[in-house]
This record gives structure tokens, C-alpha cells and sequence, in this order.
């Protein structure tokens, strides 16, 4: 009788064990990877198919035998179209994917944070010492990140600067540290359908000609979406001395144009891109700015054949100059050694030319990243459009958007008011130059 | 009904991931190690200190170690962040600590307030829990996203999608509800008492309704909150109906007497009933009062031996119940004594009255009667009746009363004459006939 409870209890300790290993090679055995089902374009499936790229797969392999759980966050944007989110979460599943086919022993474990509370959760965690090894942030915030350490510079010996577009990598370099790899590029270009536009108006005057002539023309009023038009008047945000520069009377011939534009029965100057971006899909507008990762939006909507992309339209003979950014790859700067390790292949891996051009064919949109991109035009006719506008485009540095994002509010409202009237543009571009100048003095 | 999906736990697995992603950096295992280490040095200096304060025990036992775990960790977060390296994890350590502290902290003061024993009951079963759920949402939260976590499907079930929040809404949420409506019932019942007029065991009944109801409404809001399909569970139900017609009769049975019972208040929680009435080999003035009416059965516990029986609802809705409780609680007793021959029978019942009258414990309205019952073998036979409130002090007055009769009758020179038999013994020589 005696016996009996510890028998009980023996019995009971090795279901509990049984249950344990059970659960634990359920947790080990049902890996996520194959779960989810990738959308492998014609590209992608091409390389996957050729027993060449395979067999690089193997050498890297056995070369390198990483192993370990790897975090990367990304963020759900609030403004973006559905199907755009769906999109480039896809894409970075597939290229977290294809590292842990590469790397059989790494698990890439994604996890996605509204935009709303991306950065404030980034920050709590790593108060824990917690948090993502890797995450996935716009340009314009490297440098909130990287002044608040919460991201570790990229060593530079992991990164070969002549893989990437050097203007890309300027824009992730502080003080000779390099934040980010850049891992999407977006570009701003004209949009126009086709069936009511034969070409794209190449100047600011064939446009208003053919607003008059009734082609609706939808024009950003914001500050950075309106930036493209400010050098055809000889005005510039930063000089090449990378201090702020806005010269008021360059500005204010822009920003009395651009009211112009507004008087123009054809032409509207809105502030939501939004609702541009719907009216043009409606076809109650013919002609928009547009950033190229909605294209594939603007695709599906309007069909790819009504839908034309072009530079936007020169002033004075002076090529569009709109701003360039996008996303960037940084390392969170608390990691183990293997942690860094991985992150570092997976940052190289999600930015190898390879991966990019994948994601470049799969968008039919976004431009690869690399310096050297060569594969099969056909796949992306826009590809050499967009480059010519990334030609021309300006580039903030990472102090520049520092600034920006911090008087933000102030430029944005200050730029609409004199947009609408309501104060002289001197007095606006006086007061985003002093905010600017107050700012970058202060770092 | 066919829509169902098989498990998915890549969430499951994937927090498993992050969790072993967390483990895996340094900083994150020194907090931890430092955590552990002070809350055992805490446990360890505690049990160090218990034997020199055993005065305050009681009060300070559950709150000592939780106070020195507080101060080891605060301590270490201080140390942690002059070193500059991150002390996160030891601060939330502290904070669930200080929250653990400052709930046995209430615990004590709530019991030290109300003198319940059911605040340990509450403690154990619905805070402890509550913050131990809490800790790990927490703790979640720190590792991934409890949003995404908790609504990760799980599988689909008749066409709705099962998430890890609901599965656990289900199962824990359900279980705290039953738990907290007993509690708000019973702090009910504390505020308002058991009314000042009317029957108290009735108004007990009518809190134990409103703690089925309150846990009916409670499990209807949860499947509602989680979405499944009310025609599907009507189907479930009908289906199911058949095999609870014959499966689960008794259950079923035993649950609708219950329900019944509290309603018509034929029998509530403290009525005191005569048990030969469930059980018919039992000494027939056997008495035992309720202790619990629950869904199933109701627990009676014996005057006689203090044992307690656990009587399936339907034996009360089927069988005749002899109730002392019922509408008066007054129960009558006889005491029977015969005197001889000799002594006048006005003088035993005007004495046998006045004995009633004086005790205690026996009612005056209605008044004790003694009657003249019968010409024994031997004795002139009497019976005094009387009434008493408490039912289970019956046997003791019983004795009480016999006692007092025998003092009483000495002293009147009152004989209480025991059986005599005259034997005529016939032998064969008396009888000729033989």
C-alpha cells in the first residue's frame, strides 16, 4: 500500500516527460517554413530551377554552417494600400525563406508591428535587451535610430560599398559609420493614362497644355512631394556643403507657380496622396505624381496597359528633381555574436543582387538596390524610366532627413499656408530654413 | 459541420523561437540569473529569519520574502544601470513583485476586515491565477506581440476561426468566471446580508440563482464574444440531446431538481431534515442539516457523528422529506415517565408543567403540556411535551428534562416504580392431574 503513491507518481512524472518531448518535437518538427505558400515569380522560379544556383546553395553552405533563430521585424503601414503590404510582406518572406533554405540549421522568425507603434516597441524591448536582431525602417528615421542607439553601425568590413548605389549607401552614412543597407528604393515619377494621354507632357508648360486642353492633372501641395519642382528655379533644401539653403525668392517663384498651377481650371493641388491616387484610378484624373511602389496599385486598377510612367516635367529646362527614399535594413545594437553573425548574411543576402532582382521583377517597380543590376529588361520595361529619375533625383543624407523629420509639423504647415495664401512664401521658407539651420546646428 | 481545419501552432512555435532567440543573448540571461538569484536569496533569508519572528508569523510570512526579492532586485537594477548595460527585465522582476506584495498585502487586510476564510479560498483560485496570467501576458509581450499572439487562429471550428485568445477565454476565462461569480454573489450576500425580515435560507437560495444565472449569462457572453456559429450549437445541442436523454439522465436530472429546488425553496442550504427520510437504515430521529446545495448534489451533515453525505438533488424532488425547517423552525419533544400506584396524578402534571416552564431552552408559547397517557403494567404512565427553537438540541434537553424529573420526584417523595412480574411457579406435585 505503501508503494502505491510514488508508483503513482513515477507513472505520472513519465507522462509528464513523454508530454514534454512530445510538445518539444512538435515545436521543433512543425517548422513554419513550409506553412506559408511563396509567390514565386517567373524569375525566381528560373533561378530556383537551375541546378547551378543549387549547387552555390551547397558550397555556401558547408562553408559557412550558420545556425541559430534569427528576429526580423517589419512594419504594417497604416496609409498602405492592402495588397502593397501584402507585397512587400511577401517579398521579405520569400527572401528570409530562400536564406533558411541556404542556411537549413537558421530559422528567420518575421514579425510584423503597425508603423504607428514600430519604433516606440523597438526602443521597450531593447530596454530588456530584447527585441529584433533586424529591422526593416525608412530612410528618414536612420537617424532618430542611430543618434538614440537604437541601431549599431554596419561593420564596414562585412559591406562591399561597390555592390550598392552609392547615393543609397550616402544616405545611411554618419560620420563615416554606415546605419543601413538600403533594401528598397522609391522614387517619385509621373503617372498618366494612357487612354487619355498620348505621352507625358516633358515640361511644366506642355502640362498646362494640356491641362487646358482637359486632361485633368492632380499635383501634390505637400513639401516633399512637391521638392521635384524647386530646382527648376535654381532652389535647393541642403547645398553640397550639406547645410540648409533655401534661398526665398528661389522658393517663392516655385511656390507662386505652383499656386498658378492651382488657379488652372485642369490642374489641382491636393494634399492627400490618397485620394489623388483614387481619383486617378476612378480616371477623374489623367495625370498624378506617383511614388513607384504603388505601381503595381496602379497596375491592377487601371490595367497595365492604360497606365504610363514618365519623369516628372522639367521647369526652365531644368529635369524634376524629386527625392529619393525608401527602406533600409538596420542591425539592432543588442545582439549575441551568432546573432550578428546571421543578421549580417541575412542583411547581405536580402540585398544581393539576386534577391533584389527578384523583388524588382516581382514589383515591376521598384528599382534594385545594387549598383550592377543586369537581368531580362522585357520582365520590367519601366526598369530604365525609373533609373533615369533615380539619375536625377536628390538624396538627403541622413542629418539632412534628421532634420526634416524633426520640424516636420513646422514645414508642412508653414509650406501649405503659403501654398494657400495665407502668409508670403518668404516668410514660410524663412521660417524651415531657421528650424533646419536650428536643428543641424544643435547635433 | 464540416468546416473544421487541423491544429496550427506555427504561432505557438514561432513565440517558442523568440523565446529561445531571447534566451540566447547574454544580457537577457544575466537578468535573469540575477532575478533568480535574488528572489532565492530572498526565500533563503526568509527562512533564515522565521524563527525570530514567530509573534507576527501569520501577518508577515507571505509578505517577507516578496520584500527582500523587491529590494535584492531594485538593488540589482541600480547596480545594472551604473554598469550602463540594460536592467529592463530586472525592473518588470521588481514591478510583478511589488504587484505579488501588494496583493497579499489586500489578501491580509481583507481578511483581517471581514474574518472570512474564503479569502484564501478567493486567493488561491481567482487572484494567484489572475496574476499569474497576467505575469505571462506580460512576459509575452516582451518577446513578441501578445496582440498577435492572442489572435493567431488556431483551427477552425463549424466555420468560425479559433484563436489562441479565444481557446484561452474558453477554458481560464470560463474558470475565473465561475470563480468570480461566486465572489460577487458572495459579496452580495456580505453587503446586503440575508434580509432582516423573511426566511434567511430562502435568501441564501435566491444568491445561489443569481450565481447560475450570473454564470449562465457569463458562458452565453463568452461563446457570443468568440463567434461560434449559435445555429451550429443549436444543432449540437439537438444532436446531443438523445444521448443526454440516455447517457446523462441522472446528471441532467439532478441538476433540473437543483434548479427546482431553490426556486420553490422546498429545501435551501442550513435546513435541518430528518435523514431515515434519504435513507431508510437510519435511526429515525437521525437529524442532519445542509451544508451545500450544488448543481449535482446537496452535502448533509450529520447532528450524530459530524459526517457529511453527498445526496444526488433528484432523491429530494422524488422522495418524501421530513423538513424541520420548512416554514417554522420549532420543533416539539416528549419526555415520557410513569410513577406508582400511589401518587396523585394531578400533583405529577401540574409538577411535569412547571418543570418546562422553568428550563431555558424550552419555548413558553406553546406552552409545555403534561398528559396522563396510560394505566401501565406497573406504573401510572405521563408524557411531557414541550417545544424548543434549536432542533438538534433536542436529545440534549430530552435529558436535561428526564434528569430533573428524578431530582424533582425524589424530592416530593414521588416513586418512579420499576417493572415487577410475580412468578407463580406450578410443580407436578401441586397437580393432580399430572
Amino acid at each position: 500500500m505503501l508503494g502505491r503513491p510514488s508508483q503513482a507518481r513515477k507513472n505520472k512524472r513519465s507522462l509528464a516527460s513523454v508530454l514534454a518531448a512530445l510538445s518539444a518535437l512538435t515545436l521543433m518538427g512543425c517548422s513554419p517554413r513550409g506553412s506559408e505558400s511563396e509567390p514565386i515569380g517567373t524569375y525566381n522560379a528560373e533561378i530556383n530551377a537551375n541546378p547551378l544556383y543549387e549547387g552555390r546553395n551547397q558550397l555556401v553552405q558547408s562553408q559557412q554552417d550558420l545556425k541559430g533563430t534569427l528576429l526580423v521585424w517589419t512594419q504594417r503601414y497604416q496609409g498602405m494600400e492592402p495588397m502593397l503590404q501584402k507585397m512587400l510582406n511577401n517579398s521579405i518572406r520569400t527572401m528570409t525563406r530562400s536564406f533558411e533554405k541556404m542556411h537549413p540549421e537558421v530559422t528567420v522568425v518575421v514579425e510584423e508591428y503597425p508603423d504607428t507603434v514600430f519604433y516606440q516597441k523597438h526602443q521597450q524591448s531593447l530596454k530588456y535587451g530584447l527585441g529584433a536582431d533586424v529591422i526593416l525602417v525608412h530612410t528618414l528615421m536612420l537617424s532618430s535610430l542611430a543618434q538614440n542607439n537604437l541601431i549599431k553601425p554596419i561593420p564596414s568590413k562585412v559591406v562591399k560599398n561597390v555592390n550598392f548605389r552609392p547615393r543609397l549607401l550616402a544616405q545611411a552614412k554618419k560620420d563615416g559609420q554606415l546605419y543601413g543597407l538600403p533594401f528598397m528604393v522609391d522614387v517619385q515619377a509621373l503617372c498618366y493614362n494612357r487612354d487619355h494621354v498620348k505621352s507625358a507632357p516633358k515640361s511644366l508648360e506642355e502640362l498646362k497644355i494640356l491641362a487646358n486642353n482637359g486632361i485633368s492633372t492632380g499635383l501634390s501641395s505637400k513639401f516633399l512631394q512637391s521638392i521635384w519642382g524647386a530646382p527648376g528655379f535654381g532652389a535647393e533644401v541642403f547645398n553640397s556643403d550639406e547645410e540648409p539653403s533655401m534661398n526665398e525668392e528661389r522658393w517663392g517663384q516655385w511656390i507662386e507657380t505652383q499656386r498658378t498651377l492651382d488657379r488652372e481650371p485642369g490642374i489641382v493641388l491636393m494634399e492627400d496622396g490618397q485620394t489623388m491616387r483614387q481619383y486617378f484610378i476612378n480616371g477623374e484624373l489623367s495625370l498624378i505624381p506617383c511614388r513607384s511602389h504603388v505601381l503595381p496599385l496602379l497596375r491592377e486598377k487601371l490595367g497595365s496597359e492604360k497606365l504610363g510612367v514618365a519623369s516628372l516635367p522639367s521647369i526652365n529646362g531644368i529635369p524634376a528633381k524629386p527625392e529619393i527614399a525608401g527602406l533600409m535594413l538596420a542591425l539592432s545594437p543588442i545582439m549575441s555574436r551568432r546573432q550578428e553573425i546571421l543578421a549580417q548574411e541575412l542583411l547581405l543576402h536580402m540585398t544581393n543582387p539576386d534577391v533584389q532582382q527578384i523583388m524588382a521583377i516581382e514589383w515591376k517597380a521598384l528599382l534594385p538596390v545594387n549598383s550592377k543590376s543586369d537581368f531580362n529588361r522585357h520582365l520590367f520595361p519601366e526598369l530604365k524610366q525609373l533609373n533615369e529619375i533615380y539619375e536625377n533625383s536628390v538624396a538627403f543624407k541622413m542629418h539632412e532627413w534628421n532634420a526634416i523629420v524633426r520640424n516636420f509639423v513646422l514645414i508642412n504647415n508653414s509650406y501649405k499656408q503659403a501654398i494657400n495664401g495665407e502668409i508670403k512664401s518668404d516668410t514660410a521658407i524663412q521660417r524651415i530654413k531657421k528650424a533646419l539651420k536650428k536643428t543641424m546646428a544643435s547635433r | 459541420m464540416t468546416d473544421t481545419s487541423p491544429l496550427d501552432l506555427n504561432t505557438i512555435q514561432a513565440l517558442g523561437f523568440e523565446l529561445i532567440h531571447g534566451l540566447e543573448r547574454p544580457s537577457v540571461l544575466g537578468q535573469l540569473l540575477i532575478s533568480a538569484i535574488a528572489i532565492a536569496s530572498a526565500i533563503l533569508v526568509n527562512q533564515k529569519l522565521k524563527p525570530w519572528l514567530p509573534k507576527y508569523d501569520h501577518w508577515l510570512a507571505p509578505l517577507i520574502p516578496i520584500t527582500i526579492s523587491i529590494m535584492l532586485l531594485v538593488i540589482a537594477g541600480f547596480f545594472y544601470r551604473a554598469l550602463g548595460t540594460k536592467f529592463g527585465l530586472i525592473n518588470k522582476a521588481a514591478e510583478l513583485a511589488a504587484l505579488l506584495w501588494m496583493i497579499n498585502y489586500s489578501m491580509i487586510l481583507i481578511k483581517h476586515f471581514t474574518q472570512s476564510n474564503r479569502v484564501n479560498f478567493y486567493k488561491r483560485r481567482l487572484v494567484l491565477p489572475v496574476f499569474i496570467a497576467f505575469s505571462a501576458f506580460s512576459l509575452t509581450d516582451l518577446i513578441s506581440d501578445r496582440t498577435q499572439v492572442f489572435n493567431a487562429d488556431l483551427f477552425r471550428l463549424f466555420g468560425t476561426n479559433i484563436t489562441i485568445g479565444d481557446l484561452i477565454l474558453i477554458t481560464f476565462g470560463l474558470y475565473w468566471w465561475i470563480i468570480l461569480s461566486s465572489l460577487l454573489t458572495e459579496f452580495l450576500q456580505w453587503s446586503f446580508g440575508l434580509g432582516s425580515t423573511g426566511n434567511p435560507q430562502s435568501n441564501k437560495g435566491f444568491y445561489i440563482l443569481i450565481r447560475y444565472a450570473l454564470i449562465g449569462l457569463g458562458s452565453f457572453v463568452i461563446i457570443g464574444y468568440v463567434g461560434i456559429n449559435p445555429t451550429v450549437f443549436g444543432l449540437i445541442t439537438g444532436g446531443l440531446s438523445v444521448g443526454l436523454g440516455l447517457g446523462l439522465k441522472e446528471v441532467v436530472s439532478n441538476f433540473a431538481s437543483g434548479i427546482w429546488l431553490l426556486i420553490e425553496g422546498a429545501l435551501k442550504p442550513g435546513d435541518i431534515i430528518n435523514l431515515s427520510s434519504i435513507d431508510q437504515s437510519k435511526d429515525p430521529y437521525e437529524i442532519g442539516f445542509i451544508s451545500h446545495l450544488g448543481l449535482r448534489a446537496a452535502t448533509i451533515v450529520s447532528y450524530s457523528d459530524n459526517s457529511e453525505r453527498i445526496v444526488p438533488n433528484q432523491t429530494f424532488f422524488t422522495n418524501q422529506i421530513q423538513t424541520y425547517t420548512r416554514s417554522q423552525n420549532i420543533i416539539a419533544r416528549k419526555v415520557w415517565i410513569g410513577v406508582s400506584y400511589g401518587s396523585n396524578p394531578i400533583q405529577v402534571i401540574e409538577l411535569l408543567e412547571q418543570l418546562g416552564s422553568d428550563h431555558p431552552r424550552i419555548l413558553n408559547t406553546p406552552r409545555p403540556k403534561a398528559y396522563f397517557t396510560t394505566y401501565g403494567e406497573s406504573s401510572l404512565n405521563f408524557c411531557l411535551k414541550f417545544w424548543i427553537k434549536e432542533i438538534s438540541d433536542g436529545l440534549t434537553v430530552s435529558s436535561e428534562i428526564n434528569c430533573q424529573i428524578w431530582e424533582l420526584f425524589q424530592d416530593k417523595g414521588i416513586e418512579i416504580p420499576f417493572p415487577q412480574a410475580v412468578v407463580h411457579m406450578v410443580t407436578p406435585d401441586q397437580d393432580p392431574g399430572i
